[in-house]
């Protein structure tokens, strides 16, 4: 299969002698040499990707997959990307998922500007179950470390007396979210580790819609956002740190679908093993896609701008136009003007109460195209 | 609405005594903040799962019965009759065939927002230019009441003009252009420019006229309303908390330009153009609870609060909705207790120091029950 990388199997024969440091040295340099952006990743090669929804096509979180009507095929990822990696006698199955057992087609999608990641899951299952928590309730654990801080988000402690392996909170520098599908008379996920304020609105927000009882088959569709975090801190959302999501970069991100059929249980999983669920290093290096073209005009100008220094008001803006530009005129709202790129003003007094409404236009083959920004240069 | 009317028609000073004698004899301490304090206006609450989507198409809002649509009949044309001098304004009503209006303001329990739905018909579309000269509507809040001033009024003595000068961001004013051809969405008076885009505003137009021709346009946003606004970042400043049938300040105020040099109408809920500076002006506008057709009749709901992390000690509190004569919580420790809101310790940490309660409700003779199982996740302390 093409997304098993080889470098999985070597990365994780060198972790088993990590403390050998020649080892890790040469751990680092494959992993510098090879790959730079998802280097914390050991699925790097292969990219998937989440699709970017202009911000008035939002999906409505409803359980209507319609508002995704508009994403493409090539963000689909189905069932024969999951592999079982359940355990017998400890030994992983590494099985292909069986179609017939459940079949899914997972879409994820996001909006610039909005921390949060959408998704889109529907599937069929032969039996459907979620009676409760120990007779069996199917879920779908979505995993997310959005700045790729790597490592083991839980402790895994092996309890000799019991001679079982129990998990201890670590850190929550990444999360896992266990969404139930369908969440019935529950909160709609329970997050390893995590405070419940985050399985709730405004972080979390869940609608699914199927016609099925448990224990029977049929079709199921379930949206959600959630919100990822870089930290999370057990006292409040005041304490933690929301990740900044920016377009083109490449997140973590995984899934496992906890199949539960009649007392037979399968864990289909994205990342093709189960250390996913606790170890950040085995997420799937996924891209933040740029909008489609189809959603933009040819031409269009737009800017940002950054208060260099508030005392001499000076001002460096950045062009963020779309499009082939071949010429740029800046109007800095207090009469002067600039044929810069990317211009660095200094307005000489305080007019107009410090607020300066600036206007870029831009011109290429495909036009012109003009964008204000009103009266959003202040000086306090 | 009316009443407002005749009431706002008084001379000013009248309308102060007025206001001071409802103030202090008539009005619910909360509200005396603001200056109309006596007709509350309404927030539709929306489910989770029927959140308007931002996209110009006002279909998500058929939901919202007719008693919270707000018209062009209860706005008032507070343009001023000298320019610059507020004092005397027109006061007049406004005419449907100039401008016609309906609002709709929405609330999601959870989410720190306010949706709002803008259909207009207007007969000049102004929209042409590129500076702040533009059909605009002003929606002002202030949601925790704080009220007053969060402008300064400065007199210039050369000009003899009243300017604007920043004060304080205890609340705010989103100029909205109606629509935004080539510009941003908003100038949020005197604000930071992180507020006037997502995720704390999102807006969305349809329409189709061009500039100078009359015809309806649609426009939909949410804006996130701050009890304090930082220009250090968001980070420095203090989102207001939306709590269900609490009453926060809010008002709108369209900007009508029909092409002159002055705008041709400045159409007020609060019937006072002092709203765009002082949220004391504002109109009481109550976050409705989610209406009796979105529930369920019996229906078994519950938050709780970690006491203590290191005895898993928590104090749980029934929201359940129904009639009922029973509870029972089941703890994941295998405890169980039949009080309403219970206190529990749990006895062991549980799987991943992970733990569970079921609230199982009974109404009368036992014909209705609900259940809701929620996970407690601890802290780990050492």
């Amino acid at each position: 299969m093409e997304y098993q990388m080889k470098l999985p199997n070597i990365k994780h024969r060198l972790l088993e002698y990590k403390h050998r440091t020649s080892c890790a040295v040469i751990a680092v340099l494959v992993l510098i040499v090879h790959y730079s952006t998802a280097q914390a990743l050991s699925n790097p090669g292969t990219v998937l990707k989440v699709f970017q929804f202009p911000s008035n096509m939002i999906p409505r979180i409803d359980g209507d997959p319609s508002d995704w009507d508009i994403v493409t095929e090539d963000y689909v990822y189905r069932t024969d990307l999951l592999i079982d990696t359940e355990e017998d006698d400890r030994v992983p199955r590494n099985t292909p998922a069986d179609p017939g057992s459940i079949d899914v087609r997972v879409i994820v999608g996001w909006v610039n500007g909005m921390n949060q990641l959408y998704f889109l899951f529907e599937a069929y299952d032969d039996c459907w179950e979620f009676d409760s928590l120990e007779r069996g309730q199917d879920l779908l654990e979505i995993i997310v470390d959005a700045d790729l801080s790597g490592g083991d988000f839980v402790f895994r402690d092996f309890d000799i007396v019991k001679d079982k392996w129990s998990l201890v909170q670590k850190g929550t520098h990444a999360q896992n979210y266990h969404i139930y599908v369908p969440a019935v008379d529950r909160s709609w996920a329970m997050v390893w580790h995590c405070p419940s304020w985050i399985n709730d609105l405004p972080y979390m927000n869940y609608a699914c819609s199927y016609n099925f009882k448990s224990g029977e088959s049929g079709n199921l569709v379930m949206e959600c956002w959630i919100t990822p975090f870089d930290y999370v801190s057990f006292d409040s959302p005041a304490y933690s740190s929301l990740s900044q999501l920016t377009e083109n970069s490449i997140i973590g991100l995984s899934w496992v679908v906890s199949d539960s059929d009649r007392g037979k249980h399968s864990l289909l999983n994205l990342s093709h093993t189960i250390l996913d669920v606790h170890n950040a290093d085995y997420l799937r290096a996924f891209r933040l896609m740029p909008l489609e073209e189809r959603f933009l005009d040819p031409i269009d100008a737009g800017f940002t701008f950054t208060i260099v220094d508030k005392d001499t008001r000076t001002v460096a803006f950045k062009d963020l136009s779309h499009g082939e530009v071949t010429s740029l005129k800046w109007e800095f709202g207090d009469g002067s003007t600039s044929s810069e790129q990317n211009p660095i003003h200094t307005y000489r007094v305080n007019e107009n109460y410090g607020a300066y409404t600036v206007t870029l236009t831009v011109s290429g083959p495909a036009g012109t195209s003009r964008y204000s920004a009103l009266m959003e240069v202040v000086f306090r | 609405m009316t009443g407002t009317y005749r009431f706002i028609r008084f001379t000013p000073p009248v309308n102060v005594i007025v206001v001071l004698f409802i103030l202090f004899f008539s009005v619910p301490e909360n509200l005396m903040a603001l200056v109309f304090p006596e007709t509350e206006l309404k927030i539709f609450q929306f489910p989770a799962n029927m959140i308007p989507r931002i996209d110009g198409n006002p279909g998500d809002w058929d939901i919202v019965p007719e008693e919270y649509v707000y018209g062009t009949d209860i706005l008032l044309d507070v343009e001023p009759l000298e320019p610059g001098n507020n004092a005397i304004a027109r006061k007049t009503p406004v005419d449907p065939s100039d401008l016609d209006v309906r609002i709709r303001v929405g609330w999601v329990k959870g989410m720190n927002r306010l949706y709002v739905l803008y259909e207009a018909y207007d007969n000049y579309w102004d929209f042409g230019l590129p500076g702040t000269r533009n059909d605009i509507l002003e929606l002002v809040v202030d949601a925790d009441l704080s009220g007053g001033d969060f402008i300064f009024q400065h007199f210039d003595e050369e000009t003899y003009l009243t300017s604007p000068l920043q004060r304080g961001t205890h609340a705010q004013n989103y100029h909205i252009c109606t629509p935004a051809v080539d510009k941003s969405w908003a100038m949020v008076w005197n604000c930071p420019t992180w507020l006037n885009k997502l995720p704390y505003l999102n807006c969305a137009y349809s329409y189709s006229f061009k500039h100078g021709e009359s015809g309806r346009l649609i426009m939909e946003c949410w804006i996130t309303p701050f009890d304090y606004l930082s220009f250090h970042g968001p980070e420095y400043s203090a989102l207001s908390r939306l709590e269900e049938n609490s009453v926060i300040g809010f008002s709108w105020l369209i900007v009508d330009w029909d092409g002159g040099e002055s705008p041709h109408a400045l159409a007020c809920l609060s019937h006072e153009v002092m709203m765009v500076h002082d949220g004391l002006y504002l109109r009481p506008f109550r976050l409705m609870p989610l209406e009796e057709r979105f529930l369920k009749p019996i229906d078994a709901d519950f938050t709780f609060t970690i006491l203590d992390d290191s005895t898993r000690t928590v104090g749980f509190r029934d929201l359940s909705r129904g009639d009922i004569t029973s509870w029972k919580w089941e703890f994941g420790d295998g405890a169980t207790s039949t009080e309403q809101n219970p206190v529990h310790s749990f006895s062991t940490p549980g799987y991943a120091n992970a733990q569970s309660a079921t609230l199982h409700i009974k109404g009368p003779a036992g014909k209705s029950e609900h259940s809701l199982i929620l996970e407690i996740l601890f802290k780990t302390t050492r």
